[in-house]
C-alpha cells in the first residue's frame, strides 16, 4: 500500500510512499481513505504526514490527467485540491514533515497543515505554475496563497522560486528545519510543544478552523478561468 | 532624463536619479513612460528599480502639491490618478520586479518599493518609513491603505503606522524586505536574484504571470477601481489635509 497510516500511541503518521506521490483520481481516493482511518481512531491527538526518499509530493499527476476527458479532468483537479482543504480543516492538529521535493499541489497540501517541518539539506518547496506557463485557475488555490503564505513571501513564491529548507524557513513557509533522520522525532517534539496537555475537542477544533479559514473553505468551486489544459500537460516538471 | 531605463542583458534597470526622487505629476509620468518602454521590450525578463545616492525616493513632492493644489487643481487630481496607476502597474507587472532600496524610502517611496515582488535594501544606511502619522498626513488613496494591509506583515503593521523608521536590519527582522547587503553589492545581488526569478533565458511567460498576479493580488484591482472612482470626486481628491501637515 503506497499510502498508509501508522499509529504510534496518540500520534498518527500518514506515510506517502508512492515514489513521486502525485495526485490523480485514484491516489487522492487512497489518501482520503488514510485520513478516514485517522479520523476514525478516537485515540489520536495529532497527525504527521511524511513522504519517502526524494519526494514529499511532486503535485499533480500530469501524465495520467493528460489522458482524461475535460469533465473528468475538472473533477480530478477539484478533488485533488479539496484534499488540501480537508487537511486545512482537519479535526486533529496536523504537521507536515517535508522530507523532500514539495511542488505545486504538494506545496498546497503542505501549507494547509497546521505546522511544517522541512528537511534542512535537500529538496525544494516550489509553486511551479509560473515557470510552467500555467496559472492558478481555481479560486480555492488563490485563497490558499493569500492566506497560507506570509504576505512578504507571496510575491516571490508565485514567481516559482525554489525554496530550500533554510530559505523556506526564513520566508515563513515552514516553521522548523530538521535533519532527515530526526524528522519524526522533531515532529513529535513539535506536537508536544504545541498541544502540550490540552485536550482539543475535535468537533470544536474543526469548527474553529472552518471559521478562520472560511475564505478558503467557501472558495467558489467553479474554475475562475479556463485552465489551459494543453499547456499544463505539455509542460515538463 | 532623471528617470530612465538601462539595459543590462535581459534585465531592465529603472533608474530614479533626481535628488530626493520626489513624486509629482512630471516624475510619475516619466516613470510610467519607462514602464511602457520596459513592457514593450520583450527581451526583458526582469526589472530592477534603483535610486541614487542617499535616496530611493522620499515620496510625495509636497512643495509641488502645495503650489498647485488650488491653482492647478486638475493637474494635482491627474497626478493622484497617475500615482495610483503607477502602483497598480508595478504590482501587476508581467515580469519579476526587484526594488533595490539604495537609500531612504519614505511615504509614497515605501509604497513604490512595496509594489515590487522582491525588496533588497542597503544594509548600513537609509530608513524605510511611513511618515504620515508624524507629519499629520492621511493615507489618501485606498491603494496605499491596502498596500499596508497586504504588503506589510500583520505583526508589524501597527508599528509601521506609527511612523517607526525601519533600518534595513529592522526591516529584514520584521520581514518587510527580503534581504539586505552592502551598497557596493546591491546591484549585483539584485541582478543575481533577478536572473534566478526570471527562471530561464526566455523568462517566465508574461501573459501567464500577469494572470497569476491579478489572481493572487485581486485586492489591488479592487483598490485601484475604488481610487479611480474616488479621485474623480473633487472632494475626495483634494489635498486640503496637506495644509495641516507639520512640514
Amino acid at each position: 500500500m503506497p499510502f498508509y497510516v501508522e499509529f504510534i500511541n496518540t500520534l498518527a503518521v500518514w506515510h506517502l510512499d508512492d515514489n513521486k506521490n502525485v495526485f490523480n483520481a485514484d491516489t487522492v481516493r487512497e489518501m482520503n481513505r488514510c485520513l478516514d482511518e485517522i479520523e476514525a481512531n478516537q485515540l489520536i491527538t495529532c497527525m504527521v504526514s511524511i513522504g519517502y526518499g526524494k519526494n514529499y509530493s511532486q503535485g499533480l499527476d500530469l501524465e495520467t490527467l493528460n489522458k482524461m476527458k475535460s469533465l473528468d479532468l475538472q473533477k480530478a483537479l477539484q478533488i485533488s485540491f479539496q484534499l488540501s482543504v480537508r487537511i486545512l480543516t482537519f479535526p486533529i492538529p496536523t504537521i507536515a514533515a517535508i522530507n523532500g521535493h514539495c511542488y505545486g499541489a504538494g506545496a498546497f497540501l503542505a501549507v494547509c497543515h497546521d505546522y511544517r517541518i522541512m528537511r534542512e539539506d535537500r529538496g525544494y518547496l516550489c509553486f511551479p505554475e509560473a515557470k510552467l506557463g500555467v496559472h492558478f485557475g481555481l479560486q480555492v488555490l488563490i485563497e490558499m496563497l493569500k492566506h497560507r503564505v506570509p504576505l512578504t513571501t507571496q510575491s516571490i513564491a508565485i514567481l516559482s522560486m525554489q525554496f530550500t529548507g533554510p530559505k523556506a524557513c526564513q520566508y515563513g513557509l515552514v516553521h522548523e528545519l530538521s535533519s532527515m533522520e530526526m524528522m519524526l522525532i522533531t515532529a513529535q517534539d513539535a506536537a508536544k510543544r504545541i498541544i502540550g496537555n490540552n485536550t482539543l475537542d475535535r468537533e470544536n477544533l474543526q469548527k474553529i478552523k472552518r471559521g478562520i479559514f472560511d475564505s478558503i473553505v467557501n472558495a467558489d468551486d467553479k474554475t475562475i478561468q479556463h485552465i489551459e489544459h494543453d499547456k499544463l500537460f505539455q509542460s515538463k516538471l | 532624463m532623471p528617470y530612465y531605463v538601462e539595459e543590462r542583458g535581459r534585465i531592465a534597470i529603472l533608474h530614479f536619479n533626481e535628488g530626493e526622487n520626489r513624486l509629482n505629476y512630471y516624475s510619475v509620468k516619466s516613470i510610467l513612460k519607462c514602464l511602457d518602454e520596459i513592457e514593450a521590450n520583450l527581451d526583458f525578463t526582469a526589472m530592477i528599480t534603483l535610486g541614487h545616492d542617499k535616496y530611493f525616493t522620499l515620496g510625495l513632492d509636497l512643495d509641488w502639491i502645495g503650489e498647485n493644489m488650488s491653482t492647478n487643481f486638475h493637474l494635482t487630481q491627474q497626478f493622484t490618478q497617475d500615482l495610483s496607476t503607477l502602483y497598480y502597474r508595478l504590482i501587476t507587472f508581467p515580469i519579476p520586479t526587484i526594488a533595490a532600496i539604495n537609500g531612504h524610502a519614505y511615504g509614497a517611496g515605501t509604497f513604490i518599493a512595496l509594489c515590487h515582488d522582491m525588496l533588497i535594501m542597503r544594509e548600513d544606511r537609509g530608513y524605510f518609513c511611513l511618515p504620515e502619522a508624524k507629519l499629520t498626513l492621511p493615507f489618501r488613496s485606498e491603494m496605499t491603505r491596502v498596500l499596508v494591509r497586504k504588503r506589510i506583515p500583520l505583526s508589524i503593521q501597527s508599528t509601521a503606522l506609527l511612523s517607526f523608521p525601519f533600518s534595513a536590519a529592522d526591516a529584514l527582522k520584521y520581514s518587510i524586505i527580503h534581504a539586505h547587503c552592502p551598497l557596493s553589492k546591491l546591484l549585483d545581488t539584485c541582478r543575481e536574484q533577478a536572473e534566478r526569478l526570471a527562471g530561464s533565458k526566455k523568462g517566465l511567460d508574461r501573459d501567464n504571470l500577469k494572470r497569476i498576479k491579478l489572481g493572487v493580488f485581486d485586492w489591488a484591482t479592487i483598490a485601484y477601481s475604488e481610487d479611480q472612482k474616488d479621485l474623480s470626486n473633487p472632494k475626495k481628491s483634494s489635498f486640503s489635509a496637506y495644509s495641516k501637515s507639520k512640514l
